[in-house]
């Protein structure tokens, strides 16, 4: 039996409680003994089996809550890249708007933006912008407190690989890892959830900028309305959090989701085939959607995007 | 009553504390032992791991790009045995199911359209689960997702 459950029996045989208290004690104890090991070899009561279920149920909702994740900003601007988008520095939020932000929520959110314009100025190999980006970034992540995330030895290895594109993205992915991770650990995961979602609106808006509206690209399109997917992650997503500042944002991304549903889906069989050894998953969901609906896509991104970054 | 208010919060203090060390500990254990396994693939930056006991499962749904190629990998400390997962479409036909001998088992794959798939993860019951108490084993687990070009 661990120190603190001795503790606790000592204090119960000197002390004498009233009911209230020793229901409360129990329920302190119990916690306690599941924080020091597999000790007890005995069949458990009835009542603390139903404690038990309830603990089990909560826990599986948290554990289905963290695994909840959403494909990276380099993820998003690979995939705009390869549909033929080409960079504009100009679509990036500007960097002298990293002093604006004051509150943790404002903060989170363009440490997300930031992550995604840095994703996007090394995907396309801009090394001047890809620098100014990183400063960017860390100057949010230690506004929020994760300076671990862009610390010296992390800035100095970004600094010696500023032309090697692919070490870089490993680099970045390892640092904003870091930082989803100390937020996560220390009970900030609303914050997490707002830098995911700063990063999957700026990435969605610049592959959405990059759309000739008059005669908008085919591949292109496709790729916005696949977007759909993730929106629907992403709004399950913020919909686990209880925070007045997520609920706001995600506000905005329902009225998103409302022209996204717009797209209609069907789906056909799933195949799984094997080509030298790389298994190749086809079929599945099929999308229908018009020209009309991803303009009006583009115009709401761009409105919510323009939003976060003030 | 003051003496009953000073050990409820040392217990508070206590939870709380063990809390965020078991919290930092599984992250320990994914970045040392999980992320490294994703190589070649780019993770996508976000810690996806938690604590989980034999008996439990859990469903996430996630999304899989075109043109992407992409592993799935389910990392667990040996504690909790060997934690297994299925891949499952949007009408729930399971295109995927892990070797249940296979410990960290992984998924390599290529996505022609773009899908969302349901992960489920297990970890499976002990089979003396009559003696099953308050103490069960609680492991890390770690659902990571890695894609490249």
């Amino acid at each position: 039996m661990c120190l603190e459950s001795k503790f606790i029996i000592y204090i119960f045989e000197k002390q004498k409680f009233t009911i209230m208290k020793k229901q409360l004690a129990i329920v302190l104890f119990s916690g306690l003994l599941l924080s020091c090991g597999n000790e007890v070899e005995e069949d458990v009561p009835q009542m603390e089996e139903v404690v038990m279920d309830q603990e089990t149920s909560g826990r599986v909702e948290k554990v289905q809550n963290v695994f909840q994740t959403l494909p990276s900003p380099l993820e998003t601007a690979s995939i705009f890249q390869h549909a033929g988008a080409n960079y504009n520095a100009e679509l990036l939020n500007p960097i002298a708007n990293v002093d604006n932000y004051s509150t943790n929520t404002q903060k989170a959110i363009n440490f997300g933006v930031y992550g995604a314009d840095l994703s996007y100025a090394n995907i396309f190999e801009q090394t001047q912008e890809t620098m100014f980006y990183m400063n960017c970034t860390k100057k949010l992540s230690d506004a929020l407190g994760v300076s671990s995330a862009f610390d010296a030895a992390t800035m100095e290895r970004l600094e010696e690989n500023i032309n090697n594109k692919d070490s870089l993205m490993i680099i970045i992915n390892d640092a904003f890892w870091l930082a989803d991770a100390f937020l996560k650990e220390n009970g900030q995961d609303n914050l997490s959830a707002l830098i995911v979602t700063g990063g999957w609106i700026e990435g969605l808006y610049i592959g959405t900028k990059t759309i000739d509206k008059e005669n908008p690209d085919e591949g292109l399109m496709l790729k916005i309305a696949d977007q759909k997917f993730s929106l629907d992650n992403l709004v399950q997503l913020l919909a686990t959090y209880d925070n007045e500042e997520v609920k706001q944002l995600a506000s905005k991304l329902n009225n998103l989701k409302a022209i996204y549903d717009k797209i209609s889906e069907e789906e056909s069989e799933t195949t799984v085939e094997e080509t030298d050894g790389v298994t190749t998953i086809g079929g599945g969901s099929s999308l229908s959607y018009d020209k009309e609906t991803i303009i009006e896509i583009t115009n709401e991104i761009e409105k919510i995007r323009n939003e976060i970054i003030q | 009553m003051k003496l009953f208010n000073k050990i409820a919060l040392l217990g508070v203090i206590v939870l709380l504390f063990t809390s965020i060390t078991a919290s930092a500990q599984c992250k320990k254990y994914t970045k040392k032992n999980c992320l490294p396994a994703l190589t070649p693939y780019l993770h996508n930056g976000q810690l996806t791991s938690a604590y989980m006991m034999p008996g439990d499962s859990a469903d996430v749904v996630m999304t899989f790009n075109a043109g992407k190629e992409y592993r799935l990998l389910i990392c667990s400390q040996d504690m909790i045995g060997k934690v297994q997962f299925k891949v499952l479409d949007k009408k729930k036909k399971v295109i995927y199911e892990s070797d249940p001998k296979e410990a960290n088992p992984a998924w390599d794959f290529k996505m022609t359209n773009t899908q969302q798939f349901t992960i489920q993860i297990y970890v499976p019951a002990r089979v003396n689960a009559k003696h099953k108490t308050s103490m069960m084993p609680e492991g890390c687990v770690a659902l990571l997702v890695g894609f490249k070009d």
